[in-house]
């Protein structure tokens, strides 16, 4: 009995030892895998890219995806990452990653949602482009949406943000009535937009809600007595050839189609820059809302040029809407919830 | 974009994702997994943003009209595969088949319409991924 305890002790007492010596170790690793990584999720019919950050956060590595919490684990070389997304109509599905740390990059298979067949990820350090004089690009065109992101969900929510997500119903969804829903959610629709531009101004037109954006390259500070609209006020400059927008003066609205709120003293910096061939459009947009969530939240898009399309009408009528709610016999709880949300 | 080409719409057949269609609130509205058939009369056609939609006039069994509220996806995304607001019109008789409003409610995500005639129409083609 004596021995067995002893034993136990000894190998508990090797146990610490062995931990002591490797925590170093595992230490150098955490600082390998800490700081942020561009990553890239190549499925079969689409590359959609984000930006994962690790951290150390209570002796442990902590993962966010965008801006949202994400689970990692790491053994030895091996990681393991998962982390939400939803699909066009807002199912909440899941991205699992298994991969391992290898000179300098993490890569692995991707398990991409809905039984998608199965691709590849890999991470790169992030880097920051160092700052280089301007040197204009032409975004002038037509362009067709090719990825809106990772279109993460849960996000690193203040307890005002839980609060207002957990309140949230689908009906609440201004685009359903045709109200614009913003510049983060537009900015991602799945319609073209067509870009004009001079020296002064860059216009994008989106066929979302026929959205206008002016983007003044002037040098103007941000107007004082304007009123904020759905898609801001945005003034940008060239950091080399990539155009560098700021907006704010949002409206208050919703960052995605789970009522992930978007407060009025939000900042969103997009960081737009084509390909060498001209084709293809990229924009990193950033969403800075502390009042909403403890860390910015990120969404990579990217567009195809379209020589040959066209900018349609966005007919959008909110009769259906309302003649729908009558239909369920549902409208009175409507206008209630209305009044309702008129009072937060 | 598929919008520039006017497809026969039965070339399309098969390839129907619920999730690729629409940008808001399917999953908030409707059933994935549970699909059904409704049969009725065209009273209202909506041809319009964010969903195109129908609202179908049904009879219960004492002859009592019942309205269904079916939708699919936006007019530009239809337009594409040769969908306007005449393929279908109000006064027609259709059978709709698709995915059921969560609840019980009224309400059909359009997968498939079967006209009078026996032509078939169908809401698909490709979109990116959200």
């Amino acid at each position: 009995m004596s021995r067995v305890v002893s034993s136990h002790r000894t190998v508990g007492a090797l146990t610490a030892l062995a931990a002591w010596l490797l925590a170093p170790l595992a230490f150098a690793q955490d600082a390998q895998l800490a700081g942020d990584w561009f990553l890239t999720l190549n499925e079969r019919r689409a590359v959609h890219t984000g930006i994962l950050t690790i951290e150390r956060a209570g002796g442990e590595l902590v993962a966010f995806v965008d801006g949202g919490p994400a689970s990692l684990e790491v053994d030895g070389d091996t990681v393991a990452l998962e982390f939400d997304t939803r699909d066009g109509g807002g199912q909440l599905l899941a991205y699992v990653l298994h991969g391992r740390f290898e000179s300098g990059e993490l890569k692995g298979e991707l398990t991409p949602p809905l039984d998608a067949p199965k691709g590849t990820w890999n991470a790169v350090r992030y880097i920051v482009p160092p700052a280089a004089p301007p040197k204009p690009v032409d975004f002038t065109g037509v362009w067709s949406r090719t990825s809106s992101g990772l279109a993460r969900v849960t996000l690193d929510y203040t307890p005002a943000a839980q609060a207002a997500v957990a309140g949230y119903h689908y009906l609440d969804d201004p685009a359903l009535r045709c109200v614009s829903p913003g510049l983060v959610r537009v900015s991602g629709w799945p319609y073209p937009v067509e870009i004009v531009q001079n020296d002064e101004q860059v216009t994008i037109l989106y066929e979302s809600f026929h959205e206008a954006r002016r983007i003044w390259l002037d040098g103007r500070p941000y107007p004082e007595k304007l009123p904020h609209r759905a898609v801001g006020y945005s003034l940008g400059h060239w950091e080399g050839s990539t155009l560098v927008v700021e907006t704010k003066m949002l409206t208050a609205g919703y960052v995605d189609l789970a009522g992930q709120p978007l407060s009025e003293s939000s900042r969103v910096v997009e960081r737009m820059s084509l390909s060498a061939d001209g084709n293809t459009m990229r924009s990193e947009l950033t969403l800075y809302d502390p009042e909403n969530y403890r860390r910015p939240i990120t969404r990579h898009r990217s567009w195809r040029r379209e020589p040959d399309l066209v900018i349609l009408e966005y007919d959008c009528d909110p009769y259906p809407f309302f003649r729908g709610l009558e239909i369920e016999g549902t409208l009175d709880e409507y206008w209630q919830r209305m009044r309702q949300r008129q009072r937060q | 974009m598929s919008r520039r080409f006017a497809l026969p719409l039965l070339a399309l057949a098969g390839l129907a994702v619920p999730h690729a269609e629409a940008h808001h609130s399917f999953a908030a509205e409707f059933s994935y997994d549970k699909t059904g058939t409704i049969t009725g009369e065209v009273v209202e056609v909506l041809f319009v943003n964010p969903h195109a939609r129908y609202f179908i006039a049904l009879e219960d069994e004492n002859g009592k009209e019942i309205l269904w509220d079916a939708q699919t996806r936006s007019p530009n995304a239809l337009f594409g595969i040769g969908w306007n607001k005449d393929t279908i019109r109000a006064g027609e008789r259709i059978t709709i088949e698709g995915n059921l409003g969560r609840d019980g409610a009224h309400k059909i995500w359009i997968r498939e319409v079967r006209k009078a005639s026996g032509e078939i129409v169908r809401p698909t083609g490709e979109e990116p991924p959200p």
